[in-house]
């Protein structure tokens, strides 16, 4: 599909989302649920699919985000406008320290590494009582203001889309860029990108880093929307969920994270039929998907394959 | 350290070592991480607590129960998802990503046959005794002794047993192994099917320790993953050390700072031990 | 012959039809009303309790059966004529789900809404109420923090509070000249907020606390936590745990370890039979400020009632008794306004003053105002002690009251 005709389907898809979502407040719930778990998987496909690196920590991400706005709502209310680029800027450190430290391990391991990363924040949020307010978090967050105008709840979640189609956007043009085809070389094989002189260390590091930034702003929408943050949004389990995004709505384009981000809560929310086994059908679905239908559901996967295993 | 904490301790060491025995062995089959083997040892688990919890319910039947599903989930972990996927495309990322899958689908499949709330199974043998002053549960120095027996098992099925000397060349070299003429697929569905048997069992011998609900296999898919990390893969002993490692670091941690440092404790010393072998454990070495 | 077959056929169909028309079933659009419970997380072993006398009362009230309460909300089966149904959203214990699934129980039709999940939730949850100006009742939680601002316009509870209690816990731990508590409670929400609000309580009381203990929700045993708070030394172990296995674990830890430091805890624990199945033994000689005691004839005969229904060993807790005082409270307001608007639902209930209760020591009432959102009067509390592993046995050493 052309760029432009690409462009023109997905804007043309986000706006009718966006009439779906905004019909009663049940549904906006919704809609901002899929919105958070969008960029949160927009943010793991990016190192993910461009760079084959697999962290799992990105709850900490999630929670830095939504943490930094109600910590500063409540601490230093003057400072609000801050907490957005003050989460990000954090977040991205905070992953390419991460991305340091695990520079050596994959697979496994790594995923292991990260995921206990992404635990023990969780762990620190609950028990860091004087900061995070511990098990029962911080509320009275205010609504944004955007030049003296306050974001309402249907506000907030325009804003979401729209920050969701630009992100989608810059990714699949990052894919083709000199930048993105540099990543997916050293993906395929890391020896001869490093050999024609890519920087493959410190491209992983960076698409981590933007990657978290992505995921943060998912916790900074959350927490204005539900003016309140408690611990149990950011525990490990969101990272599952959101990993099989990408895998579902398929690797080859930004889109089908997005794509993942709505099945997922559609299944497991959205839908009356699915309420009890709505999670087992689309983990089911996940599955086969993997095995049966590599592409995902926008197609593509096949063609993530990973430097052979050296033996 | 006080005696009723050095006894709990051993005795979430040797779990955790059961489950460290069980990576051990499907590692060496198959040369994957398999993370769902804690949904495994849970799904036993709350099977197992969810029959045996009426006091007048054959225990037989929850034992089968249990141990039929660990197996069937360790069967349809090797031959409907690794073989096939490692057939297609030498990618370890979606065998990652796929064995991820199982173990939410597994986790979701608990929730919706059992229940969602912590279930406590029945033990397998009532009453106490009392050893220096300290009221012991008979079940849980049946669960010791299990353990030790399995370990030593698995010890000599590995040195002695036919299958158990090939998965050595098996897991090693699997190309090499099959051009040697050496029944791959059988041995590797032997060590599977093992590592289900293992996984079943600690699943039974622990639901009637701490009460499972459906998510709590995460915390033993990473607890076991740290016990054989830490144990090393050089004998089939290993797993039990690296066990009693992993748990003594809770207790500590516990019994001095609280709970909730655990987390931290372990994740530092996540990241020392993978700095030290960067290339992970399972490298080829030359063996003497 | 036939003459007197037919007199006493017709006098028979005459009874059978003014016995119909005496409670004329109720007829018409069913009055909703949404329930959050959580069916998988730590509250589920109370709030499952709650749903059983939210179904069975629901049923009673349907067919005219009000018991004592009929004194003060009639005998007309059903609310307004109409009968009541209940549909319900697991917020699976988790604060965040609560709003949203309150709101899904809304765009399903719910016209009031009853939480009976944890106190965590229902403070997330109640932000839905004053949205949608909805009247709802959390009939069987304990913090106050509910019934203050912001946001609790619209919501109602009935239980004693936290802080109400801890006067009680004070005024009996000064009779037996304890001074130095030690706190084990989880990692909930629900168990911070009640804990925070004892912690203030006992602190402006002048008392010590000299330890203070998580349990983790997956621990085998409560052995590190009893350990450390032996060596505080304190006069009294005080339990907020909420999760039923972590309870029963902390009184299984402390009878293997031969712990001899008197053990107190809260109506958390009277609510949930199944810490006192899996503890047994180990829970015998705990003292709880419950809410029941066994003179209290109204309180008898909903216990009846569920046991007819539930069988003769289903234990009879204070949630069931709360659930029906929230139901017949509901009744009440709906037929003294003559609608389910939730503004109107709400001044009425504001209005009512003395209404029977089911809970409590003989006489108490329930009693609301603009500025009382809780209905609890100072009858509510009654000590209790554990004794062949059920709260059987009223403290004889000291009642509030």
């Amino acid at each position: 599909m052309s760029r432009g005709r690409e462009m023109l389907l997905t804007l043309a898809l986000s706006g009718g989302f966006l009439g779906f979502v905004e019909a009663d407040a049940y549904r906006q719930d919704l809609g901002m649920l899929a919105i958070a778990y969008a960029l949160l998987a927009l943010g793991m496909y990016l190192p993910l699919a461009l760079c084959g690196s697999l962290s799992l920590a990105y709850n900490a991400y999630f929670a830095i985000g939504a943490y930094a706005v109600a910590i500063i709502a409540q601490q230093a209310p003057a400072l609000l406008p801050l907490a957005v680029p003050l989460a990000i800027a954090i977040s991205m450190a905070t992953a390419a320290l991460l991305g340091l430290v695990t520079r050596k391990l994959s697979g496994f391991h790594l995923a292991v590494a990260t995921m206990m990363f992404g635990i023990a924040v969780h762990t620190w949020l609950q028990n860091t009582d004087s900061i995070t307010g511990g098990a029962t978090g911080i509320g009275d967050i205010p609504r944004p203001m955007i030049f003296g105008w306050a974001l309402d709840r249907g506000a907030l979640i325009g804003l979401g889309v729209a920050l969701i189609w630009l992100i989608a956007t810059a990714i699949a043009r990052l894919r083709v860029s000199l930048i993105g085809v540099a990543m997916r070389a050293q993906r395929e094989s890391e020896i001869a990108a490093a050999a024609s002189g890519v920087p493959t260390a410190a491209l992983r590091i960076l698409a981590l880093a933007v990657g978290a930034g992505i995921a943060t702003l998912a916790g900074v929408l959350l927490a204005f929307m539900n003016r309140f943050v408690l611990p149990d949004s950011f525990a490990i389990k969101v990272v599952f969920l959101v990993l099989f995004m990408p895998v579902l709505g398929g690797l080859s384009t930004p889109w089908g994270a997005v794509l993942g981000a709505l099945i997922v809560v559609a299944f497991t929310l959205g839908f009356d039929f699915f309420q009890g086994p709505g999670s087992l059908t689309f983990g089911l679905l996940t599955l086969a998907v993997l095995l049966l239908a590599p592409a995902g559901l926008l197609g593509g996967f096949a063609r993530l394959r990973r430097r052979e295993r050296s033996a | 350290m006080e005696l009723s904490l050095l006894l709990s301790g051993i005795e979430t060491g040797a779990f955790y070592g059961l489950v460290a025995l069980g990576y051990f062995l499907f590692l060496r089959a198959t040369g994957a991480v398999n993370f769902a083997m804690g949904a495994y040892v849970m799904f036993a688990g709350v099977a197992y607590g969810s029959f045996s919890e009426d006091p007048s319910a054959p225990l037989m039947l929850a034992i089968v129960s249990a141990l039929g599903a660990a197996l069937l989930f360790a069967w349809i972990t090797e031959d409907g998802i690794l073989r096939p996927m490692l057939r297609r495309t030498h990618d370890e990322f979606g065998a990652v990503m796929a064995i991820v899958a199982l173990m939410f689908v597994i986790e979701q499949l608990a929730g919706l046959a059992f229940g969602r709330r912590p279930i406590l199974g029945r033990e397998l043998l009532d009453g106490t005794v009392l050893i220096a002053g300290l009221a012991i549960d008979d079940h849980d120095l049946l669960a010791l002794a299990v353990t030790v027996a399995i370990f030593a098992g698995v010890a000599a099925w590995l040195k002695h047993g036919r299958y158990g000397r090939m998965l050595r060349a098996v897991g090693d070299n699997e190309g090499a192994a099959r051009a040697l003429g050496l029944p791959v697929r059988r041995v590797r569905l032997v060590a599977v099917l093992g590592t289900g048997l293992i996984c079943g069992i600690a699943g039974i011998l622990v639901a009637p320790q701490t009460a499972l609900s459906f998510q709590s296999h995460l915390s033993f898919a990473i607890l076991g993953f740290i016990a054989l990390v830490l144990g090393g893969v050089g004998t089939a002993w290993a797993p039990l050390v690296g066990g009693m490692l992993v748990s003594a670091i809770e207790s500590l941690s516990a019994r001095y700072v609280g709970g909730f440092a655990r987390d931290y404790v372990l994740l530092a010393l996540v990241i020392l031990v993978f700095s030290f072998r960067p290339q992970g454990l399972f490298t080829i070495r030359v063996r003497a | 012959m036939g003459t007197r077959k037919h007199l006493i056929g017709i006098a028979m169909a005459a009874v059978a039809l003014g016995g119909t028309a005496r409670a004329a079933a109720p007829t018409g659009d069913p009055i909703t009303i949404g329930v959050i419970e959580d069916r998988s997380g730590a509250a589920t072993f109370y709030s499952s309790e709650s749903v059983k006398g939210v179904k069975l009362f629901i049923d009673m009230i349907n067919r005219g059966e009000f018991l004592f309460a009929s004194s003060a909300v009639g005998t007309a089966p059903g609310i307004l004529g109409r009968p009541v149904k209940a549909i319900f959203e697991d917020d699976e214990n988790n604060p965040n789900l609560t709003a949203v699934k309150t709101r899904r129980l809304i765009e399903n039709g719910a016209q009031i809404i009853f939480f009976v999940s944890g106190s965590g939730s229902t403070l997330q949850g109640r932000i839905v109420c004053t949205e949608q100006k909805i009247l709802c009742i959390a009939p069987t939680n304990v913090s106050a923090k509910i019934v203050q601002p912001p946001n609790n316009d619209y919501v109602f509870t009935i239980t004693p509070q936290s802080e109400t209690a801890s006067a009680v816990y004070v005024e009996a731990w000064k009779k037996l000249g304890y001074h130095k508590l030690a706190f084990i409670e989880d990692e909930s929400a629900t168990a911070k907020t009640v804990a925070d609000a004892y912690r203030k309580a006992f602190e402006a009381a002048g008392l010590t606390r000299v330890a203070d203990e998580q349990v983790e929700a997956s621990a085998r045993d409560a052995n590190a936590q009893l350990l450390r708070i032996g060596a505080a030394e304190p006069d009294v172990i005080f339990d907020l745990i909420q999760s039923a296995p972590s309870s029963a674990n902390l009184y299984r830890s402390a009878a293997k370890l031969g712990v001899k430091t008197a053990r107190w805890g809260t109506n958390t624990i009277t609510a949930q039979p199944k810490i006192w199945q899996l503890a047994g033994d180990a829970i015998n000689g705990l003292l709880v400020v419950d809410n029941l005691a066994p003179d209290n004839a109204n309180t008898n005969q909903v216990k009846a009632a569920y046991q007819k229904q539930y069988g003769a060993d289903a234990p009879f807790v204070f949630l069931h008794s709360m659930v029906w005082d929230a139901l017949m409270l509901t009744k009440k307001a709906a037929e003294t306004t003559g609608a389910t608007d939730g503004t109107k639902l709400r001044d009425a209930i504001e209005t009512m003053a003395d209404f029977p209760s089911s809970y409590g020591q003989k006489g108490n009432t329930l009693t609301f105002a603009k500025d009382r959102h809780n209905g609890a009067g100072s009858k509510g509390n009654v000590i209790v002690q554990f004794a062949h592993s059920a709260p059987s046995v009223v403290w004889d050493v000291y009642q509030p009251n």
